[in-house]
């Protein structure tokens, strides 16, 4: 069987959404502390301070869903999931997930997370390799084919 | 009249028939005579190569003084260039290299030579007297070849004669064959080998010649047009693809292969931990994925 011919497993995945969170966070976080330099220059009362924290909190989840929601829907790969070599797919076309089915599979993330993360374990016992998120959306994640090499 | 045509023309059939049923004998006769005349030129190569006259004789034109000053006076006089003109100007080289190449009488002598070891014998011996070395520093330092290059390169029959003979089903045999051939092995390396070729290359590249040669390629469209369809040709493409696979792909290559030995380890120990079937094989066929059309 070829390498693109399976779907990706549970660690493949980890580090993939790994490298993604920390993407997500290192960009939140450059634009947090420029935010937060260009504040603490000016004589702000704590009532701008706080609603700039609620901003920068809503910003923050818009950023990360349209990361995430961006990406599977276009070409169906994250960077974290580029560099691994893995693409989410539609389960019943084979194409990129629709922006409600990405938008979907990212609440299921949230989902499977609760309970103690039982939801992304159901990768290890699904046949097709199927995270509680996939199952809502109707996603599957597979291995894309890596690139030639040089002999 | 009406009736006399059909007449007419059918005396000429009847009278070409006859005609043709007359000469035939004479055309039968002529292509014997072609086939033996070929047999007995092989017949007579063999014999020649196969004679310790023939190299004794090679010998002595090789070393003698008389070669050396009639070949410098044959490329100084106006004989050669006049003769190079009126063979790069007609079609008559055309037509001749046309007859060459479709015939496999150059085939035949070239391996004929190759058997009997003569080309092998000549090559070492004018390597090893350096009649090579003499001949091309003569060559090189005066106009004449200078003039005969030109000459040949501004010609359109020999540009027109060089791309037939090198589409040719001829020319391919007898360059296969030469290269195929383990005497030609043997002369390629005694002569890179031998330090005269070393002068004589070294020589050529300081010559005028070369830039000269060099310049005109540069300034020909025809050479750009090559240089275009090998750069749209998709093994370059290809190449150049596997030029930007560097380092960082390397590594993220390994990362993806350990952590599919991973994925596998940590499924199979989940599943017997649960005491859960093994994981069966993905269907046969590519997954979905748009990514790999």
């Amino acid at each position: 069987m070829s390498e693109a011919d399976d779907y990706a497993g549970f660690v493949t995945r980890a580090i993939a959404f790994a490298i993604d969170v920390a993407l997500v966070d290192l960009a939140a976080a450059m634009v947090g502390i420029v935010v937060g330099l260009g504040i603490s220059a000016l004589d702000v009362p704590d009532v701008v301070v706080t609603v700039a924290v609620v901003a920068g909190g809503v910003a923050f989840v818009a950023w990360s869903v349209g990361y995430f929601a961006m990406f599977w829907s276009t070409t169906g790969q994250t960077p974290g999931a580029r560099v691994m070599g893995i693409r989410v797919v539609c389960a019943r076309s084979g194409g990129a997930l629709h922006v409600r089915a990405a938008a979907l599979r990212l609440v299921g993330m949230v989902l499977a997370a609760v309970p103690f993360c039982a939801g992304f374990l159901l990768i290890l016992v699904d046949d097709r390799r199927r995270g509680l998120q996939d199952r809502i959306a109707r996603s599957l994640v597979v291995h894309a084919p890596r690139r030639a090499r040089l002999s | 009249m009406i009736l006399g045509w059909p007449l007419l023309a059918s005396g000429l059939r009847l009278g070409m028939g006859a005609g043709r049923q007359a000469t035939r004998p004479v055309r039968m006769a002529v292509g014997l005579g072609q086939r033996a005349g070929t047999r007995i030129a092989v017949a007579s190569l063999d014999a020649l190569l196969g004679s310790a006259l023939a190299e004794v004789s090679t010998d002595r034109i090789l070393a003698s003084a008389w070669t050396e000053r009639t070949m410098t006076q044959a490329l100084t006089g106006p004989l050669v260039a006049s003769a190079a003109r009126e063979v790069a100007h007609g079609a008559v080289l055309e037509r001749v290299l046309d007859e060459v190449l479709a015939t496999e009488v150059l085939d035949h002598v070239l391996d004929r030579a190759e058997r009997a070891g003569a080309v092998h014998r000549l090559a070492e011996r004018v390597l090893a007297d350096g009649i090579v070395e003499r001949a091309a520093e003569r060559v090189l330092s005066g106009p004449e070849f200078e003039r005969l290059v030109s000459i040949a390169v501004d010609s359109p029959a020999i540009e027109r004669a060089v791309a037939r003979s090198l589409e040719s089903e001829g020319m391919e045999r007898i360059v296969a064959q030469a290269v195929d051939s383990p005497g030609m092995e043997r002369i390629v390396t005694r002569a890179v080998a031998s330090p005269g070729m070393e002068r004589v290359v070294a020589g050529v590249f300081e010559s005028k010649l070369l830039d000269d040669v060099v310049a005109r390629l540069l300034a020909s469209p025809g050479l750009w047009r090559l240089v275009d369809e090998v750069a749209r040709s998709p093994s370059v493409a290809e190449a150049m693809t596997h030029q930007g696979y560097g380092f960082a792909d390397q590594v993220a290559d390994e990362i993806r292969d350990r952590s599919r030995s991973a994925d596998a380890v940590v499924e199979r120990t989940t599943r017997r931990l649960l005491r859960r079937r093994p994981r069966p094989e993905p269907p046969a066929g590519p997954l979905p994925n748009p990514g790999a059309t």
